[in-house]
């Protein structure tokens, strides 16, 4: 695998990337496109996926976030591994939330996950390049 | 059978796929593998998830463009 990068993925106007997840239960990686979005203060991923997955989205606690609709409440889970391109990350913190049902990703890569790294955004060649060393203060 | 992603493109659009024995390409995207499943509202595709057997990795995603009328923010 090529070091650091990955591809971005544009559905429409909204950019995604692939990321795995580890199902410890499943003893697998599971990969999906989800949207890449500096936007974002926290990475939010599907519940029902998580459950799947065989996380307990119930264990954690909740945390309030704001949407474009309005405030809502999402559920902490600590993902055991997670890899973004050749990194492998663990016990990664995301938030449990239920998408509505026109919305055509599994989840959204937050600051949380993507300030972990210093990156490039290199759209003439749709590619992301990730180095370590971002900011891990952001909780 | 196996399909690669473009295959995969033309023949899903529109559609949310859950595909197993996935091959990566060099930046550990599914190049392609075999879909097991198929369906409009991903709520079925979820429902599948880790109950197939097989190697490597397993991928689910929305396959085709998002409708022009949909714009997203999030």
């Amino acid at each position: 695998m090529k070091p650091n990068e990955l591809v971005m993925k544009w559905f429409g106007q909204s950019l995604q990337v692939n990321l795995k997840f580890w199902s410890e239960r499943k003893g697998r990686f599971f990969g999906a496109d989800l949207i890449f979005d500096t936007g974002a203060t926290v990475s939010v991923i599907s519940e029902d996926v998580l459950i799947a997955l065989g996380y307990d989205v119930a264990a954690g606690g909740t945390k309030k976030i704001t949407t474009a609709s309005g405030p809502e409440f999402v559920k902490e889970v600590v993902l055991d591994k997670i890899m973004l391109g050749n990194h492998e990350m663990c016990n990664v913190k995301v938030y449990a939330y239920e998408f509505p049902y026109e919305m055509y990703t599994s989840g959204v890569i937050g600051l949380d996950i993507i300030s972990t790294f210093d990156i490039h955004l290199l759209f003439s060649q749709g590619l992301i390049k990730l180095h370590t060393g971002g900011n891990n203060e952001i909780t | 059978m196996y399909k690669t992603m473009e295959q995969v493109w033309q023949e899903y659009d529109g559609y949310w796929v859950y595909m197993v024995n996935c091959r990566e390409d060099e930046y550990g995207s599914a190049i392609g593998g075999e879909v097991i499943k198929y369906d409009k509202d991903k709520r079925v595709i979820y429902k599948e998830i880790g109950k197939h057997p097989g190697k490597g990795h397993q991928f689910f995603s929305y396959i085709g463009k998002i409708p022009d009328r949909l714009g997203v923010f999030v």
